[in-house]
Parts: C-alpha cells; structure tokens; sequence
C-alpha cells in the first residue's frame, strides 16, 4: 500500500500558472484514481526491457489485459517487487482509465498556440521531461529525473490499434535512450551467432519475413531462425557488437497477408478490444505460443531493405549502399520516438558504418525467405561464398520528389 | 536570394550526418528527410560552412567538364531547394564564408559534371501530423479541426 501512496510533485516547474494549475490537477486525480482503484493481481506489472527496469500500476481493471500482449513476455522474467535482490525501479508508470475516471484535468488544448506539446525541464540539465498527446488515445506526462510516468487514456475502446500494439513508445523510447539503448524500427531476425536488422517503412515486408521464420521454424528441418520483434527491437550500439534486444510481444500484418501464414492464425487476437479493430492490420500475440522462437537479445551481423518483388518466387539479397540503408532505418526510427532526434541519428549512423548493408527482394513464395536470410547469415559469418547479386543502388518505395 | 548569401543548417529542427560520402538530412519539424544527389554531397559542406553560391560555383567549375553558366544555374537550383525545404538559413550574422577550405576540397583532375539535386521523402509526415496536438481547434480536446490535419 506504501507503494500505490506515491506522490508526484512538480513543484519545480517553471510554467504558466494556469498550465501548472491543471498539472497539478491532473496528477492528484491520477494519484486518486490509484487510491479507488481495486487492488489485485491485475493491479501491478514489473517488467525488464534491455535490461532496464520498469514497473506499470493500473487504475482499472482492463488495462494490464490490454497490455499485456504487448509486454507480458517481459514481466513473466522480471523479479518481482517484493523479492531480495530486485533491481530499482528506472520508471514507474501509472496507466489510468478515463472510461472510468474521467477525462485529465489537463486537456489538450493546454497546448494549443505550443504546438509542439511541453517539454518540462527541471531545470537546465538532465534527462528530459516532457508532457504531450502522441496520437495514441492517451495523455503521457513523463518526469525521467524523478523515474515517474503518467499514461491517462481517455477511453479505451479508442486506443488505435498501432497503439495498442506498441503501446508507451515514446516515454519508453526516451528512458531507453537516457540508458544508452535506441528504439529502432526494425525487425531481427536470426541466430544467437548473428542475426540482420531488417529496416523500412511499414508494408515493405519486415513483419512478413519475421512471421515466414516464425512459420517455418516450427517444421522439422527447416530453418530455425529466432526473431526479436517485427516492428521494434531495441539496439545496444556496441561498435565491437552490437545487439538488438526484443521489446513489444506483439506482431502486426495485413490482414490479406495474415492469410500467408495459416499455422499462425491462431495467434491472431479477437477479441474485440484495441487489438482487434476492423480495417487496421491483425495483431498476432506471439507470446506464450511462440516463445520457443523468440529471441529475448540477438548479435547484429547485417543490415537489410526489404522490398516486395513479387515477380519471382525466390527470395534473394544485393548489395546496398549506406546510404540508402540509412534512409530506410533513420527517419522512422527518429519519428516514431518524439524527441529521439539528433542522438538516435548520431547511433543510427555509427551502426550502419558499422555493419553491410544489403536489400532483401521478397519473392511470392514466404518459404523461400528463411532460406535467403538464412544464405545471408552464413555469407556475412564468412561460411559461404557471395551470395547471387545484381548491384543496384536505390530505396524502393517511397513518397519522394527529386528536383534538380 | 543574392548569389553572395551565405548560409547555415536551420539547427535544431534539421539534423544531417554524412555517410560513404552520402549526406542524409532529417526535418524533424516537418516530419520530412532528404538525400542529396549528383554533386549536392560535394557542395553541401562547404555551402553550410559559409560558401556563397558564386564560391560553390567557382568550385564546381574548377573540378568539373561542365560549362560556367550551366553550373550556376544548378548550383542556385540546389540552394534554393535546400531553402525552400527549410533546411538552410541564412548566416545573416555569423562570420563569412569559408572559400579557402571549400577550394582545397576541390578534385585535382575533372571529373564529369553532375547536377546537384535535392531527393525530398515525405512518406513519414503522417507520424507527426497524426498528433491531435496540431489538430484540435481552441476548445481543446476532443474538438477535432475541421479540415484534417494541418502542417506543423
């Protein structure tokens, strides 16, 4: 109970009045929201990411089985409080209902003539705080230097599906950065001898190459290939070595594309809720079910564009240049996370001239592509000779305009 | 735009790194990124350390096959790009230009002259225009505005 008294205090801000007013306002009535709020086993979530500790408290009682496919795979190893030798918490976050509890007494429109949300500094050195509405049906206060987050959601059943999937990305993304670990938009695939970062856009394939190996691993013979995330994986930018750990249990594909792969059709969540909307792509919890394919942290070997080329069958990998792998992981990267920016950038950068590069050109077939990332892995580990190539240079498909 | 202005990289909002002698920007305000082609690699250094235009033309000039003219039409397209995206600003009161370094960078034999050209990506704005931060009207929260979203 000692816990779940928590106080937030902000008496070191310097903002407006009203704006510090309605602050104020919006912790207290998250900290009563927790006060009413029934206590149980749904109540609390301990989680370790990258090796970094979290700690999740709800008030209400659908939140942590909204979250949990997100991050159950990272709270079933993490000790929990009460045991001796528990690390500290880095952050704890409290996920509050409005359905239940109401709107935050600090709205959005707190922001307006802002326009870029708040950035609370306490003071002029470190870690950054920040308070904004990142499109994800909720309100997000985060204080890094006090380790404390705030995620109101206004209303659950208006969680968009993206959200739910990768929930807490930004506050997330900004602790693991305070801790030398980058949220990167990518999907690793591989062995624990060495695996490849595949890097794009979204519907360029990356989640259709994780769930090909997670399909195929289950057959005898067939390629083992382990994944660490089909959208997100986190990067400890080691030069020597880096390595990617596993972060949200979740896997997103098109629903036209889900129907690829029918052995994994039962991991596709339906039940109605913000995992399960109809029109966005399929949400597949790939934890416990899929476990034995997972990988929790993976050696990086090589970096890969995937690229639908659906006139052939067989899957196969060309040389790319760093420049165009750097586009295709870079941006994303730096946009999915609000206020990664120029760090992300620096790491993203060091990492890619750190590593080959290559474009994956998906054929029809799915089968073939464990098969062409496994040749990959063999190549880049010097088992093989090249892998067959035609040199190209581009970024595939993309909104762009060259002037010149 | 006079083709002695000098500029700068529009720092915070735009950050660049240069990679196997390619020049990757990002407008992390505008939500867009950017690739330079052609020459635009070989001028972008120089340009944001305080190369005027007739410098990078000068530049070009002397390392390349292509005709003066030719290349100052190019060079002033490149920059006025660069402007226009919001990736540059002039350096109205920093220190001038930079001519000595730019003309040491300058390949000893000619090399066949490319255009400079500025590769504009826009796929990723959706990420930020999506926030209701931008667009929500005075009321605040849940007021959407009218009209969809808005450029920040």
């Amino acid at each position: 109970m000692a816990e779940r008294r928590a106080r937030w205090t902000y008496e070191a801000l310097s903002s407006p009045d009203l704006l510090l007013e309605s602050f104020a306002d919006t912790v207290r009535a998250a900290n009563a929201a927790l006060e009413s709020a029934s206590a149980g086993p749904s109540g609390e979530r301990r989680l370790v990411m990258a090796g970094i500790s979290v700690r999740m408290r709800f008030a209400g009682p659908r939140l942590a089985e909204i979250l949990d496919p997100a991050f159950g795979h990272l709270s079933r190893c993490a000790p929990a409080s009460g045991d001796p030798g528990a690390p500290a918490d880095d952050l704890v976050i409290t996920v509050v209902d409005g359905g239940l509890f109401g709107p935050p007494p600090l709205a959005t429109h707190h922001f307006f003539g802002d326009g870029q949300g708040l950035r609370l500094q306490l003071g002029n050195e470190g870690p950054p705080s920040l308070c904004g509405d990142y499109g994800d049906g909720a309100l997000t206060i985060l204080d890094l230097g006090r380790g404390r987050c705030l995620h109101w959601v206004y209303e659950i059943s208006k969680i968009p599906g993206w959200a739910a999937a990768s929930p807490l990305r930004t506050p997330l993304g900004l602790l693991l950065a305070t801790r030398d670990r980058y949220l990167l938009h990518g999907a690793a695939i591989g062995r624990p001898s060495g695996a490849v970062l595949l890097a794009a856009k979204g519907g360029s394939g990356k989640s259709t190459s994780a769930l090909a190996c997670l399909c195929v691993a289950a057959r005898p013979g067939a390629p083992r290939l382990l994944v660490a995330g089909d959208d997100f994986v986190v990067l400890e930018p080691d030069p020597a070595a880096p390595r990617v750990h596993a972060f949200f249990g979740t896997a997103k594909i098109g629903r036209t594309h889900g129907a690829l792969f029918p052995s994994l059709e039962r991991l596709v969540v339906r039940d109605g809720g913000p995992l399960d909307v109809p029109g966005e792509k399929a949400v597949l919890r790939l934890d416990p079910d899929a476990a034995d394919r997972l990988a929790s942290v993976l050696p990086l070997r090589a970096i890969a564009v995937p690229a639908l080329g659906l006139d052939r069958a067989e899957s196969q990998f060309e040389p790319l240049s760093r420049g165009a792998a750097m586009l295709a992981l870079a941006p994303s990267s730096i946009f999915l996370v609000r206020g990664a920016g120029a760090e992300t950038f620096d790491i993203v950068t060091r990492l890619v001239a750190g590593l080959p590069c290559y474009r994956l050109r998906i054929g029809h077939d799915v089968r073939g592509i464990p098969l062409a990332i496994e040749a990959l892995l063999a190549h880049v580990a010097g088992e093989t000779g090249p892998p067959p190539h035609s040199q190209f240079d581009g970024v595939g498909q993309t909104s762009k305009q060259t002037r010149g | 735009m006079k083709s002695e202005e000098r500029f700068r990289v529009a720092t915070p909002e735009v950050i660049h790194q240069t990679i196997d002698g390619e020049v990757i920007l990002v407008h992390l305000a505008r939500g867009t990124y950017h690739s330079l082609r052609g020459s635009g690699a070989f001028l972008f250094d120089p340009l944001v350390r305080g190369a005027s235009r007739a410098d990078l033309a000068a530049m070009l000039s002397a390392g390349t096959d292509g005709e003066l003219s030719r290349i100052e039409a190019a060079v002033a397209r490149f920059v006025e790009d660069l402007w226009r995206d919001g990736l540059i600003v002039a350096a109205v009161d920093e220190a001038g230009g930079d001519g000595a370094v730019a003309a040491s960078s300058t390949p000893s034999t000619k090399q066949p002259f490319e255009e400079p050209r500025l590769e504009t990506f826009t796929d990723l704005q959706d990420l930020l225009l999506t926030d209701p931060i931008h667009d929500v009207e005075p009321p605040g929260w849940p007021n959407v505005a009218r009209g969809g979203p808005t450029k920040p």
